[in-house]
């Protein structure tokens, strides 16, 4: 193990670790081929947050894309009530936040379909708490329940368009902007103030207990609040009580997730480096029964954290005389090698950094 | 307490805004006087200010180089950062309208040529109307396109309306009133919680005054 963290370096480390950490609770990794069947995310259009996708036509005219996301596919090659209890690393293609240009980016995620109960729900939080962990650095992760967000907007009883419009209020905590369309709208005040609560509410959960309490209005918000709170509960058992807050502003598309949903944060990245949620209504849309859960850690955010100490180049430079016989110099470095990674060259070359010199003279090393 | 990093817009109303921020006991005495500094900081109350073009504020927070920014709603709806809008401060108010030439309304027939900065706004107010127009993006000067026939109207920020007026040109319809807003990075947003909320907080009071 040792002599693999020494050459593995950031993001490769991390991976390792993640891989590890998932193996370790039963989830199995999933390889995939880079291309899918362009129709998918065409039928799933509103799931991917951008439509940007690269496609191609393949020799027999089919039209394919390079994968935007992993989800669709293992949903897909789920079968129709299989469980899969998965993770994966892999490349997708996508165009990068706040721009326009498709990115080549790294993705390592977990799903769990299948039956998920509340025991699952934890399994799969603390696995992502761990990832961000992982990391190394001091992380937080805003958990939400579409349940209550649904629930709310519901009572509303407005059409379709300005519920989503006030979802998208919740997303960027717009207080202001929901009370003012709940007034044009003529939703009464009572429940207006609690959209406006749930966009601002923010904490940890013993901070913001009796505030989440106070925003149920029917059976599924009441769900809603039981579930966060016993899953509060057990994470917070397991010590991450001071990891989590309740946010509301972690909005998905409904029509795919529900349920609860995060974001995790790192320090000192400025985006979200994790996201997830349950997905029961993704499965139930591309024709499957049952339940799933997962989440996702972007490694391209990430890797501005991952910047490893600078490794001197090589351990030990070896120079060698042109006059030295080729087999003695393979022997020398063969030899070398065991000890750090050797460099050898003819001279040295310049504003190289080592940490030991070694030069072969008259048949033998020396320091 | 950690250092929380303050976005201004340059100009009238990034002055005004800062004047609120000093009001509510975090002001920074440097920022007034005439220097070349670009940065101001304030230890004692934990902020550092900044200026910067008004389109970019929003550049600055997202991205987290700024923790929060002042940034009018124009520019929110125009490039629609993934930022918390966690108040409005009222300041610089005034409207995104279409206007044209005085008395003479566009034929509902013809493709609608609009001229305008917020070229994202003008397609999203008329795609929901169902209304078929060509989008002529412009700089600067959106006045000037209807009097050379280069558009039929434009889409533009309107305060007082005396441009308009003075080139002979009139509000057809107000689009989406527009104000200066407090945005927030969501990340900094949960590591300086406190501090965010804290000067939220004093915001609010010093506006509901």
């Amino acid at each position: 193990m040792k002599e693999t963290e020494k050459v593995l370096r950031g993001r490769e480390l991390l991976e390792l670790r993640l891989r590890s950490l998932y193996e370790r609770y039963g989830y199995c990794k999933y390889r995939m081929s880079r291309f899918e069947e362009y129709s998918l995310y065409l039928e799933n259009r509103n799931f991917l947050k951008s439509d940007r996708i690269i496609t191609f036509t393949d020799d027999r005219g089919k039209l394919l894309a390079l994968k935007p996301d992993i989800t669709l596919s293992i949903v897909k090659g789920a079968g129709r009530d299989a469980a899969a209890r998965v993770y994966y690393s892999e490349n997708i293609f996508r165009a990068a936040s706040g721009s326009d240009e498709m990115r080549e980016m790294r993705q390592v995620g977990l799903e769990h379909i299948g039956r998920v109960d509340l025991y699952t729900e934890s399994e799969v939080l603390m696995l992502a708490l761990e990832s961000l962990a992982a990391v190394g650095r001091d992380y937080i992760m805003g958990i939400s329940h579409l349940g209550l967000v649904t629930g709310l907007l519901d009572a509303t009883e407005l059409p379709a368009a300005e519920k989503e419009k006030l979802s998208l209020y919740i997303g960027s905590k717009n207080a202001h902007e929901i009370a003012a369309l709940c007034a044009a709208s003529g939703v009464g005040p009572a429940l207006a103030e609690k959209i406006c609560a749930l966009a601002g509410i923010y904490g940890t959960f013993p901070e913001r207990m009796d505030a989440l309490r106070g925003l149920v209005v029917n059976k599924s918000t009441e769900s809603a609040v039981e579930e966060l709170c016993a899953l509060y509960e057990i994470l917070a058992e397991a010590g991450y009580g001071d990891r989590i807050r309740v946010d509301f502003s972690v909005v998905n598309d409904l029509s795919y997730y529900n349920g609860i949903t995060f974001q995790g944060f790192v320090e000192g990245v400025p985006e979200s480096v994790l996201s997830g949620g349950r997905y029961d209504n993704l499965l139930h849309r591309m024709g499957r029964s049952g339940e799933a859960l997962g989440f996702a850690l972007y490694m391209d955010a990430l890797e501005r954290t991952l910047e490893a100490e600078a490794l001197p180049e090589a351990d030990i430079l070896f120079l060698y005389p042109e006059d030295a016989p080729a087999a003695d110099v393979a022997r020398a470095v063969r030899q070398l090698s065991r000890e750090g990674r050797v460099y050898a060259a003819l001279t040295e070359p310049e504003n190289m950094s080592f940490c030991r010199r070694v030069v072969y003279a008259a048949g033998e090393v020396q320091e | 307490m950690k250092m929380l990093n303050i976005a201004l817009p340059k100009g009238r109303l990034g002055e005004k805004a800062y004047g609120i921020f000093e009001k509510i006991g975090y002001g920074c005495p440097e920022i007034r006087e005439d220097s070349r500094k670009l940065i101001f900081e304030n230890a004692e109350s934990g902020v550092r200010y900044f200026w910067a073009k008004p389109s970019d504020v929003a550049i600055y927070v997202e991205r987290g180089a700024a923790d929060i920014g002042i940034v009018g709603k124009d520019i929110l709806l125009e490039y629609g950062p993934d930022v918390y809008e966690l108040l409005d401060l009222g300041l610089g108010k005034c409207r995104m309208a279409a206007a044209g030439p005085k008395g003479r309304r566009p034929s509902p027939d013809r493709t609608l040529r609009v001229a305008t900065k917020f070229s994202r706004i003008a397609r999203a107010y008329y795609e929901s109307r169902g209304r078929e127009i060509d989008i002529i993006h412009l700089n600067g000067s959106i006045e000037i396109a209807p009097l050379l026939d280069l558009s039929d109207i434009i889409v533009d920020i309107v305060e007082t309306g005396s441009t308009l007026r003075e080139n002979d040109l009139e509000v057809y319809e107000e689009i989406v009133p527009i104000s200066a807003r407090l945005v927030a990075n969501k990340a900094a947003y949960k590591f300086k919680s406190a501090e965010i909320e804290r000067i939220c907080a004093a915001l609010r009071g010093e506006l509901e005054k």
